[in-house]
């Protein structure tokens, strides 16, 4: 303490010093100050912080170590307080370095200080009682924490972004693909009626003026029936192709054991001509249209018959097996597994997917008949049945296609 | 309690000098220009507030004791109270959440008007008033009054108060709440002040 000071200020000082000496144990910074702000405690934490002695600062006045405090805001405000006014908060985010301090790290100091008046013997008027918390440590995590509160933020606007999109995108796919099928179900509708004619007339030409025509006329009349025919069979190939959703049913409870054999029935003759065999396993019973199983299944076990090796007679098998794995998210609901295998010519495993697309054919017209449908009707009605269709081959050893199926809800397990 | 309208008048004067010196310490310390103003200030019985609601706001609280009983609260709704720090410190963090230190800087928003409407009121007492350090709380004014205030018959005093910056415009409310005793205090010192004819 300056030895200039007046004697009541050091008598003051000594009194403050041995009434709050308690405070020098505390680990937030504290200080006494006179109603002129005179300062007559300074505990040790502050001196830490400030780096500022009490030899140099007591009997001092704040304003010369501290000018910033002397601003008439500063000064209004303690001025309330020593008359008798309620205790003063100073926020660390209006005032973070009330008392600049540095830490070991170079960071200021952040501080969140209360003044409160208290009275003091031989004093006139009430002094100011200054505490200040160190809360360095809270604001970082408190930054912290908004930061990552903001890219979490930042994140969560990004995915709803991104899913608006997608649903966007979704529907404008849905859109576009419903405009597709009834496209192709208008369109090969009204390509029928045109052809019917050209077929007909074509016909008579040949039945009235066939003897007419010479060798070279007559072929070609010959090639343009088979085409009109072939064009005849790839409508209504496209028409049953759109009328899986156009046409589509309610699904209801069937058992694909009776569906599959009366598939069967109706193939007799061409199984019998290829000398072949159907071996049929237990099927199970699900929820879907009879209608589109059979169909499924006719394409499935048609294209095992259609595509066998020469001289080989065809044997094909269906089968069936409850998959304990992978069960449906939603329902939790398990699949059947049902295989439908051949011993044909199969085809290179590089093309299992692209032989579902429409008009996709992997043999030539002359090999073996058909429009490149088939497998693309089969794929739509799994699809809306909520199902997976994939097919496995090794060319010249045959074919298994696997289609999955939800099972009933009666059969999930609890 | 029925107040006579230069009763009303004088608390209300009281009221605004208060806010008047609150707000000539907040441009001192903030350099961002603030105004405040107390369009209208009430007096009714707490327990009348129904209106109130029970959606939960951001206050800040300054009880006070002695022969002078009661407690002093602004409050402002969650969303205002944060584009009040948001504006007076240039925070821009995104959200209304009310974190450690916009909570703080709040504290001492509500510390400023509080102190500035609680020292005008004192100046004319001549009576010492014991404060609490304030403190801040998210509820419902109810669950405030309820907690904040004990037993027996009370008094509210209630001033809307506007703040103004350059970008915002918002409204609080300071809620002072006394005894009715207090109140009566209060409303000897308001008479004293206004010569009789």
């Amino acid at each position: 303490m300056r030895s200039s000071q007046p004697v009541e200020v050091e008598e003051e000082v000594t009194f403050t010093s041995r009434e709050f000496g308690l405070l020098d144990h505390v680990p937030v910074g504290a200080c006494i100050l006179r109603p002129d702000l005179t300062i007559l405690y300074w505990n040790r934490s502050l001196e830490e912080w400030s780096g500022l002695s009490r030899a140099i600062l007591l009997g001092t006045s704040l304003g010369e170590h501290f000018p910033h405090l002397t601003t008439h805001g500063f000064m209004s405000r303690f001025q309330s307080l020593t008359n008798g006014g309620p205790p003063i908060i100073f926020s660390s985010q209006l005032h973070p370095h009330l008392i600049p301090s540095t830490l070991p790290n170079g960071q200021k100091r952040v501080q969140y200080s209360t003044a409160k008046g208290v009275p003091l013997s031989g004093v006139d008027g009430l002094c100011v009682l200054l505490m200040i918390q160190d809360v360095t440590a809270l604001s970082t995590r408190v930054q912290e924490y908004r930061e990552a509160r903001d890219q979490a933020l930042q994140e969560v606007e990004e995915r709803q972004q991104i899913e608006l999109t997608l649903l966007a995108q979704s529907q404008e796919l849905e859109r576009s693909n419903e405009e597709l099928v009834q496209f192709a179900a208008i369109a090969s509708h009204d390509l029928q009626e045109p052809l019917r004619k050209v077929i007909t007339f074509a016909d008579r030409l040949k039945i009235k003026y066939g003897e007419s025509l010479d060798q070279t006329g007559q072929d070609y009349l010959d090639r343009m029936q088979k085409a009109t025919r072939r064009m005849q069979q790839l409508i209504s190939d496209l028409l049953s192709y759109s009328r899986v959703t156009t046409k589509a049913l309610p699904v209801e409870k069937v058992n694909l054991g009776d569906i599959v054999h009366e598939v069967v029935g109706d193939l007799e003759g061409r199984i019998d001509a290829s000398k072949g065999r159907i071996e049929i396993s237990d099927l199970p019973t699900i929820e879907a249209e009879p209608f589109q199983m059979r169909q499924l299944f006719q394409n499935l076990i048609g294209n095992a018959l259609k595509y066998c090796r020469n001289h080989v007679p065809p044997i094909v098998t269906i089968s069936a097996q409850i998959m304990d794995a992978g069960c449906h998210k939603a329902s939790g609901r398990r699949y059947w597994q049902i295989e439908v295998t051949d011993n044909g010519v199969g085809f290179e495993e590089q093309y299992a997917d692209r032989i579902f697309g429409i008009f996709q054919r992997l043999h030539g017209k002359a090999d073996y008949e058909g429009t490149g449908v088939g497998l693309a009707i089969c794929k739509k009605i799994v699809d809306r049945h909520n199902g997976l269709i994939t097919a496995k081959s090794v060319p010249g050893q045959g074919a298994t296609f696997i289609v999955q199926f939800l099972e009933l809800p009666s059969e999930v397990k609890a | 309690m029925q107040l006579t309208s230069l009763q009303k008048d004088v608390l209300q004067e009281l009221i605004n000098i208060g806010v008047g010196n609150a707000a000539g310490v907040m441009n001192e310390m903030l350099h961002t220009p603030l105004e405040l103003s107390v369009p209208h200030v009430d007096v009714v019985n707490p327990d009348d507030l129904d209106s109130l609601g029970t959606s939960c706001c951001a206050s800040v609280c300054q009880n006070f004791k002695g022969r002078f009983n009661g407690v002093a609260a602004l409050v402002f709704p969650p969303e205002s109270a944060s584009l009040l720090v948001t504006a007076l410190t240039g925070d821009e963090t995104q959200g209304v959440d009310l974190d450690e230190l916009r909570t703080g800087t709040l504290t001492e928003v509500g510390n400023i008007v509080l102190n500035g409407v609680m020292g005008s009121i004192a100046n004319i007492l001549k009576e010492h008033i014991e404060y609490l350090v304030p403190t801040f709380q998210e509820c419902s004014v109810e669950e405030l009054l309820k907690t904040q205030v004990g037993e027996g018959q009370k008094v509210c005093v209630l001033a809307e108060t506007g703040f103004r910056t350059k970008k915002l415009e918002l409204e609080g409310s300071v809620y002072i709440v006394y005894e009715v005793g207090s109140f009566n205090i209060l409303l000897e010192a308001i008479d004293a002040l206004v010569p009789t004819s």
